[in-house]
């Protein structure tokens, strides 16, 4: 299958038809999306509408950066005249009117909007089994899961339905996802990517994201969807990146230096993850790094800081869903108003989703907001300071992105904790702002892939993605295709 | 922390969510399990936060939106995902008799 980047290059030169790339894609979607179950939304014939406007867009000469690239979009992203549900009952049918910022950039751009990808519901999850749809495989065994929130993207790429596609990263659920389907995720600093139209779980940890099967699609597809825009007002003051030009010619990895985190190395890590993330790390001192083991005690306390600081921002934005503005509305004859918010959130919200709003209204309920609420803020500021005082150090943190590789659908339902635990080595990233990558670095003995997590200093992408191609050119891994 | 049936009918409430008594026994084991591993939060110092600590001093100021006109959403496609409309307006049950 060709790149990206090389699709849009050849597309903007007039060497291939819009409507070649395309073709092939929507067949590989036909054949392969209904048995992984990847895509809520898809429409030939709105893809076709697409492409016939890109086409007279090309013979125009404009630039096109991603010139006839079909691009997947998690359905928690706004998206015009699409469908956009959160993978939940609640939003059922729900067409938004207007397009999230990342989504008017990829349309910009000449990206073909391919459709819209599966994800645990309201992107609460680790496995994608909290989809009110049916949960996504994992396109190496159908059996297992593909990782979570942003499953679908994930699997679609891997599968080849798609050469890109976006997700959402509130406490991994890009790079999680990415390493379970053994692709390249990233999860951008807080405030890179405008979260306009996306819809909020955690709005001080939630972050838009791109997949791809290598850096350079990586990094293209971060240069499109970056840069300030007024609708989000976390969104930094800082022009779009610029990383794909110019990748190869940064000079490698040499003189990067690169901390192994030895919390992430301890106790509950498989044996073959371990052993991959090692000889990755092998793999990087040879091309000229640094390596060096550092502590960060505070990082055991990202799982309970996270899941109050996420849950108790998701009750207060899944308040809106209450049968008024949009999505379903469950009432019935004489029920006062009270009464109907219930129903139609009683109705339209998952068991899991439910959980979290439960969870995050105890945390900031009266009697349990200082214990709970103000106590997990106070440990995040720590985990923050803790990072920020390593990153004077060292200029990359690795360790493995999930300390499993993909689990077997259902073998982690009826346990939180069990399946909270599996966001260990992302959370820090996501409650310290700052912008994480997952690698493909190795396959278990199962043939199940394995993903080594990059971290960096707050808006240090750059850093991720210089030492993650040269440990791309270096290696074989995101070559490997699942057979289906 | 031991979440009893009175407290997670007490949250239930709170979050506008109206659960069955098989819902509410199972989000008490749930609740109790997980809030019983972030009970863990007790152990961790956090005393080297000095006094007045903000979460977001370290951040670069955003920029401020132009006070600039520009056109609000049709009504009619902010109306169009409403499970029921009265003319320009969402209509919701009555509220006062």
């Amino acid at each position: 299958m060709l790149r990206a980047a090389d699709i849009a290059r050849q597309v903007a030169a007039g060497e291939l038809a819009p409507d070649e790339v395309a073709a092939t894609y929507v067949a590989r979607t036909k054949a392969h999306a209904a048995q992984l179950n990847t895509h809520l939304h898809f429409d030939a014939d709105a893809i076709k509408s697409q492409v016939e406007a890109l086409a007279k867009r090309v013979k125009a000469k404009e630039a096109l950066p991603l010139a006839g690239v079909p691009v997947l979009v998690k359905d928690n992203i706004a998206t015009r005249g699409m469908p956009t549900t959160c993978a939940s009952k609640i939003l059922a049918g729900y067409v938004p009117p207007y397009d999230a910022h990342v989504v008017e950039r990829l349309r910009a751009a000449g990206a073909i909007i391919f459709g819209k990808t599966n994800c645990d519901e309201f992107a609460m999850g680790s496995s994608n089994e909290n989809s009110a749809y049916g949960p996504v495989k994992n396109p190496w065994d159908l059996t297992r899961v593909p990782g979570g929130s942003s499953g679908g993207s994930a699997a679609a790429v891997a599968a080849s339905l798609a050469p890109l596609a976006l997700g959402s990263d509130t406490g991994g659920s890009i790079r999680q996802p990415a390493a379970l389907c053994g692709i390249f995720g990233l999860k951008p600093t807080y405030g890179r990517v405008s979260r306009y139209g996306l819809v909020a779980y955690g709005s001080s940890l939630d972050a838009i994201g791109p997949f791809a099967r290598n850096v350079e699609d990586l990094a293209l597809l971060t240069d499109v969807i970056s840069g300030h825009d007024a609708r989000d007002a976390t969104s930094a003051a800082r022009p779009p990146t610029q990383y794909q030009a110019g990748l190869a010619a940064r000079g490698g990895a040499k003189g990067i230096k690169i901390g192994l985190v030895k919390e992430f190395f301890a106790e509950g890590l498989d044996a073959a993850t371990r052993e991959h993330v090692m000889a990755a790390v092998k793999v990087l001192e040879g091309l000229g790094t640094q390596v060096v083991e550092v502590s960060l005690p505070s990082l055991v306390y990202s799982t309970p800081a996270y899941y109050m600081i996420a849950t108790a921002e998701a009750s207060s934005n899944l308040a809106r869903y209450d049968g008024v503005r949009y999505g379903a509305r469950v009432q019935e004859p004489g029920q006062s108003l009270k009464q109907m918010y219930r129903r139609t959130r009683s109705k339209g919200f998952g068991r899991e989703v439910k959980q979290r709003i439960m969870l995050g209204t105890f945390a900031l309920s009266s009697g349990y907001y200082d214990a709970y609420y103000a106590k997990a803020g106070r440990a995040r500021e720590v985990i923050r300071r803790e990072l920020a005082d390593v990153f004077t150090k060292v200029d990359l943190l690795v360790s493995p992105t999930s300390p499993t590789t993909a689990f077997k659908l259902g073998e982690k339902t009826q346990d939180p904790l069990a399946m909270y635990l599996s966001d260990i080595c992302t959370l820090a990233a996501n409650l310290a702002g700052i912008p994480a990558l997952s690698v493909p670095c190795g396959f278990d003995h199962l043939g199940l892939p394995i993903g080594m997590q990059f971290m960096a200093r707050e808006w240090g992408e750059e850093t991720l993605l210089k030492g993650a191609y040269a440990y791309e050119q270096a290696s074989k891994w995101h070559d490997a295709q699942p057979r289906l | 922390m031991k979440i009893d049936a009175e407290l997670v009918k007490h949250i239930a409430n709170l979050a506008h969510l109206e659960l069955t008594s098989d819902e509410v026994t199972y989000y008490e084991t749930q609740l109790s399990k997980v809030l019983g591993y972030v009970a863990m939060l007790d152990q961790m110092p956090t005393d080297s936060l000095e006094e007045g600590w903000r979460d977001d001093t370290h951040r670069a100021a955003m920029p401020e939106r132009q006070d600039a006109e520009a056109p609000s959403l049709d009504p009619e496609l902010a109306l169009a995902a409403a499970p029921q409309r009265t003319g320009t307006a969402f209509q919701v049950p009555r509220i006062i008799d």
